[in-house]
């Protein structure tokens, strides 16, 4: 992967501790459910995060959903997930990230979109992070309580 | 002078009032009952990420993932070490960082110096605290250094 120019390291750093944490917290509140999203769930979603691409990514979430042998509430739990990192997509534009401009040839095109998948898949990863941290954290919580 | 030479200056200061160092001093005796001698890797560990990271939610999410490893009364979770450190640099280091924005006024809300202040925070009390638990683990004999070899005048380096 190439290198990220140190401004954008440092966009990516504000809005990993900002935004995307406070996200990534309400969001475990919001699809808590240890029994269906188990520890070897989320560690396939991080093996999907190693793979170091936006499509690796989505093509994880996609098949987890497809299966008509997914439980409910881990369908709802990654169809959350799925949204969640659509919406950071949108972000990499609205943060500037990337700009487009308002004419371009096809090649051009391309080379933007790869961009644009590059600091998509950066944010995403920053967020399951956290996801996964705080999901673990909190199962680990709800364990003591039954203990 | 500065603002990095402002910052570390408020930092050194802040670390010095309230109960900066008797929770250090508190977490780190907790963190020597928890882990000892032989599990010393964890407090490099936390040392290591706190001092290298660019984001606080990674020592976070570090605290999260250990806590989640151990098991019932052990490590992170002996006496609630993990619940009590974390919640310590969400709450009390947090509110220590708006008292020194407030302090040096021209810090933006979701700036890098904002980020920056609160990291050094966190890397001051974590270096407070592994001192600590080198004290206690080594039953009160202390050569002032930590698990990582940091030293008071790290607090000057970036």
């Amino acid at each position: 992967m190439a290198v990220v120019p140190t401004e954008q390291v440092q966009k990516i750093c504000l809005l990993s501790d900002g935004e995307l944490y406070e996200n990534a917290v309400d969001f475990v509140k919001t699809h808590y459910s240890p029994k269906k999203v188990s520890k070897a769930q989320l560690n396939g979603l991080q093996n999907a995060v190693g793979a170091g691409e936006w499509h690796e990514i989505f093509n994880y979430i996609n098949n987890r959903l497809d299966r008509d042998t997914t439980p409910e509430d881990l369908k709802s739990f990654y169809g959350a997930l799925k949204d969640s990192l659509n919406s950071l997509h949108s972000k990499v534009q609205e943060v500037q990230f990337v700009v487009r401009p308002e004419e371009m040839t096809r090649t051009q095109g391309k080379q933007l979109n790869q961009e644009i998948e590059r600091y998509a898949y950066l944010l995403a990863k920053e967020y399951i992070q956290h996801v996964i941290a705080e999901y673990n954290y909190q199962r680990t919580l709800s364990d003591a309580g039954d203990e | 002078m500065n603002q990095e030479m402002k910052i570390i200056k408020e930092v050194a200061q802040v670390a010095d009032r309230g109960d900066f160092y008797t929770r250090a001093k508190t977490l780190g005796e907790i963190a020597s009952r928890a882990f000892g001698e032989r599990h010393r890797s964890q407090m490099t560990g936390l040392e290591n990420i706190a001092n290298s990271t660019l984001k606080v939610t990674d020592v976070l999410d570090f605290i999260k993932k250990q806590f989640a490893k151990s098991k019932h009364n052990e490590g992170w979770r002996k006496e609630d070490f993990g619940i009590e450190l974390k919640k310590y640099i969400e709450q009390s280091l947090r509110k220590r960082r708006e008292e020194i924005c407030h302090v040096l006024e021209n810090v933006e809300e979701e700036s890098v110096d904002r980020q920056r202040i609160y990291l050094r925070l966190i890397r001051e009390f974590v270096r407070q605290l592994v001192i600590h638990y080198e004290y206690q683990t080594s039953g009160g004999e202390s050569d002032g250094s930590s698990a990582n070899g940091a030293s008071p005048e790290n607090l000057l380096v970036e």
